[in-house]
């Protein structure tokens, strides 16, 4: 027997108005109804744009005192911290469990307050004829869009299950409706608040549809989806707006490219200078960002002496990160911008012209023969590594990876998503330390081009050297692991999986 | 998990007072707690208000950790637990000679409930028996009570014997002074004296105070109606200084 069986579990009521007098005269007669205190306050709810932790069942709540607190399903309490400088990042956080747990849930994206619901609670004790408490009453009031709403709660006590019973049995005589949990969630929804942003996945195609009919559905998804992100880069509320917008119209890019064959060369010819013409003036301010991020990276990379000149280069990045904002904003607000995405939406939401073999052949078998070739291609490449293979031959095995890895996640519906993802698995340590080796050559491109300027002070142009020496070295240690890499990923099991998965006889 | 038993061979030294107080403040404290009520008198759980249940249970106390289970109550305090007496606690002696491994059958039960408490306090009746070797074994700290006069101090010295005959630790035995009245000079030379023989004795000392005896007028502990007196107070640093017994790690 477990301590909870002696314990009786909670029952909840919605009380209607009508309702809201009534019930304490249903109580047993031989029980006191002793009323304890009652607390008021204004509850923030905080969550990220796509409303990540209501989505997990999560709920974090700011109080008026600067204590937050994250809470899982029924209010069980999951982490909490105090901090009244309004964290709006799991990094502004104390450290402690409810930063780590922001940081796996939100990541980059920032937590701002989505709802607010203000709750009055009027504690009572139910107790018997030695004043003894024997159970409690919890009446909860809220007030929100939706009116004011109403709920008792009937809190057992250990060891009184006998009386939790009887008082159970006489509220639910008067009370109709029997919630079976309650929490703050519920009372959220019953005030009307739901998710405001619906982040839709890509819709699902069908096996069977024509490929240019399937590529121009997924891609029309994939740039609408772009769109919600615009709002959150003019108001600089995060980096993450824009690194999400850039990744859907990237994978509008890749796909359309993956499967320029599908279109009328014309045709894509122009879906490819719209989609370059939008996420263009995007790359700039991303690098910025990119770099600003991962300061504490940089700055453990150098000895404290180089602190005074990771200042100056951050505040530089930092002043330029500004200015490629307000420009950004300026061509997002432009009616270029309006123009070009009308115009791709046109073009994507036109009929089929299907004047390819391509286009007139069924998705299932054009993304396994697109697959297949990618997957080849990366073999052919891998193969032919060895310690002298030049960087740009590095790079294009990186592209290619990138396109499969593309391939696999676009039509996991086809390729079945248990597949799919354990192939992505075999990927992964190849995808990284190709990563790795890309990364490193980007940032020190990024530190020449930025880190540099005329009559720079002296420690600025240490600091740039010395991060540019300390990112070589690491480039080229990432260099060294690239074959030992593709060498894993080569090997017979995971070649024998994406033949089966592929099934080049089937198509 | 913790398990400290208010103890002494003599009655009406204050044993209950400080089982109830210690048990609240340490719960006011977050930890989860519980107090046995082993007295069949059964004041503790006259404090709390909480009843036993009406059958017989004492002869099965030792037997089931599960039968143990069903009779523990909440008290009206978060995080306060109290499992009541019942007059069958009389017979505990007799219940326990009929058991084999008597001398650890307490420690075994309790320790079951590790789970589920930090701090269990045993509130003891007085008298020395198998059930006081029972609960010897079983505790970590066994606190005595000890009024500052020539019976007590007697008491206290048959005590040290018995844990020397049985080998019991006697660094488990923890005495303070109760019933404190500081005006008396026998109070005041005892003290001083049994300060002098015994090194262990707790600094906190609790005062004979009228708030200590309306416990039984509000049946509550002395915080929730006489917070700011003295007693209450010395209970307080009672709690303070036996608190790193509670938080020591085994």
């Amino acid at each position: 027997m477990s301590m909870d069986a002696v314990t009786p579990s909670p029952r909840h009521w919605r009380l209607a108005s009508s309702e809201l007098q009534g019930w304490s005269r249903a109580l047993p007669s031989e029980l006191h109804l002793e009323t304890a205190e009652a607390q008021i306050e204004t509850i923030d709810i905080l969550d990220s744009f796509s409303w990540d932790l209501w989505r997990q069942g999560r709920l974090l709540c700011r109080h008026g005192n600067g204590y937050h607190r994250l809470c899982g399903a029924n209010d069980t309490l999951i982490a909490q911290a105090q901090s009244k400088a309004k964290p709006r990042f799991w990094w502004e956080l104390p450290a402690g469990r409810l930063r780590s747990s922001l940081k796996s849930a939100c990541g980059f994206w920032s937590f701002n307050p989505v709802a607010s619901l203000r709750l009055e609670r009027h504690k009572f004790s139910l107790r018997n004829e030695d004043h003894k408490i024997v159970a409690r009453l919890l009446l909860a009031r809220t007030q929100g869009a939706n009116g004011k709403q109403a709920y008792l709660s009937l809190l057992g006590l250990r060891g009184y299950l006998q009386e939790f019973d009887v008082v159970a049995e006489r509220l639910a005589q008067v009370l109709k409706t029997d919630l079976g949990t309650l929490g703050l969630q519920q009372m959220l929804q019953d005030q009307g608040v739901t998710p405001t942003q619906a982040i839709k996945s890509i819709p699902a195609i069908s096996p069977t549809q024509k490929t240019e009919s399937a590529v121009r559905q997924m891609a029309c998804a994939m740039s609408t989806k772009a769109r919600i992100y615009e709002a959150g880069i003019r108001h600089d509320t995060d980096t993450e707006f824009l690194h999400q917008y850039r990744v859907s119209l990237r994978k509008a890019r890749s796909l359309t490219s993956l499967m320029k064959n599908a279109f009328e060369p014309t045709t894509y010819a122009r879906l490819k200078r719209l989609l370059a013409e939008l996420s263009g003036p995007t790359g700039e301010l991303r690098d910025l960002d990119v770099f600003l991020l991962e300061r504490a990276r940089y700055s453990a990379m150098l000895p404290e002496s180089f602190d005074a000149g990771l200042k100056l280069l951050f505040r530089k990045i930092a002043r330029e990160r500004g200015k490629a904002h307000k420009i950004l904003v300026a061509r997002l607000s432009a009616p270029e911008h309006e123009q070009a995405y009308a115009d791709l939406m046109a073009l994507l939401q036109a009929e089929p012209e299907y004047q390819t073999r391509m286009a007139r052949q069924t998705i299932d078998a054009s993304a396994h023969d697109r697959t297949l070739r990618r997957y080849h291609k990366i073999i052919q490449l891998g193969n032919a590594l060895h310690e002298g293979t030049p960087d740009p031959d590095i790079h294009a095995l990186r592209i290619e990876c990138k396109k499969l890895r593309y391939l696999l996640e676009f039509f996991v519906d086809l390729f079945g998503h248990a597949q799919s993802r354990h192939l992505i698995s075999d990927m992964k340590g190849l995808q990284d330390v190709l990563g790795q080796f890309n990364d490193y050559s980007v940032q020190q491109e990024f530190l020449l081009r930025h880190g540099q300027q005329p009559r720079a002070p002296t420690e600025l142009i240490r600091t740039v050297g010395g991060l540019t020496a300390v990112l070589h070295q690491q480039q080229r240690e990432a260099r060294s692991r690239v074959q030992a890499a593709f060498k894993r990923f080569a090997r017979p099991q995971v070649t024998a999986d994406f033949h089966a998965l592929l099934r080049p006889e089937a198509h | 998990m913790k398990v400290i038993a208010c103890y002494s061979m003599k009655g009406g030294v204050g044993k209950t007072a400080s089982a109830v107080n210690l048990a609240y403040l340490a719960a006011r404290q977050g930890y989860r707690t519980l107090l046995i009520d082993l007295d069949p008198q059964a004041a503790s759980s006259f404090y709390f208000r909480v009843k036993p249940a009406r059958k017989k249970w004492g002869k099965r106390f030792f037997q089931a950790y599960e039968e143990l289970l069903q009779h523990i109550r909440a008290s009206d305090f978060e995080a306060l637990d109290v499992l009541p007496a019942h007059l069958s606690f009389r017979n505990f002696d007799v219940a326990l000679a009929g058991l084999s491994k008597r001398g650890k059958r307490l420690k075994r039960i309790l320790k079951g409930m590790k789970d589920n408490y930090d701090l269990i306090i045993l509130d003891c009746p007085p008298s020395i028996g198998l059930l006081s070797e029972a609960i010897f074994n079983a505790a970590d700290t066994v606190l005595v009570p000890v009024i500052p006069t020539t019976l007590s101090e007697r008491t206290l010295e048959q005590l040290m014997e018995f844990f020397s005959a049985h080998a019991f630790p006697k660094s488990r035995i923890i005495p303070f002074f109760s019933m404190v009245q500081v005006q008396k000079t026998l109070h005041k030379s005892t003290m001083k004296r049994m300060r002098g023989r015994y090194r262990r004795f707790l600094d906190a000392t609790i005062p004979f105070s009228r708030d200590i005896e309306n416990m039984g007028e509000h049946r509550a502990p002395l915080d929730t109606f006489a917070r700011n007196r003295p007693a209450n107070q010395a209970y307080q640093n009672l709690f303070d200084e036996i608190r790193p017994l509670i938080d020591r790690r085994a």
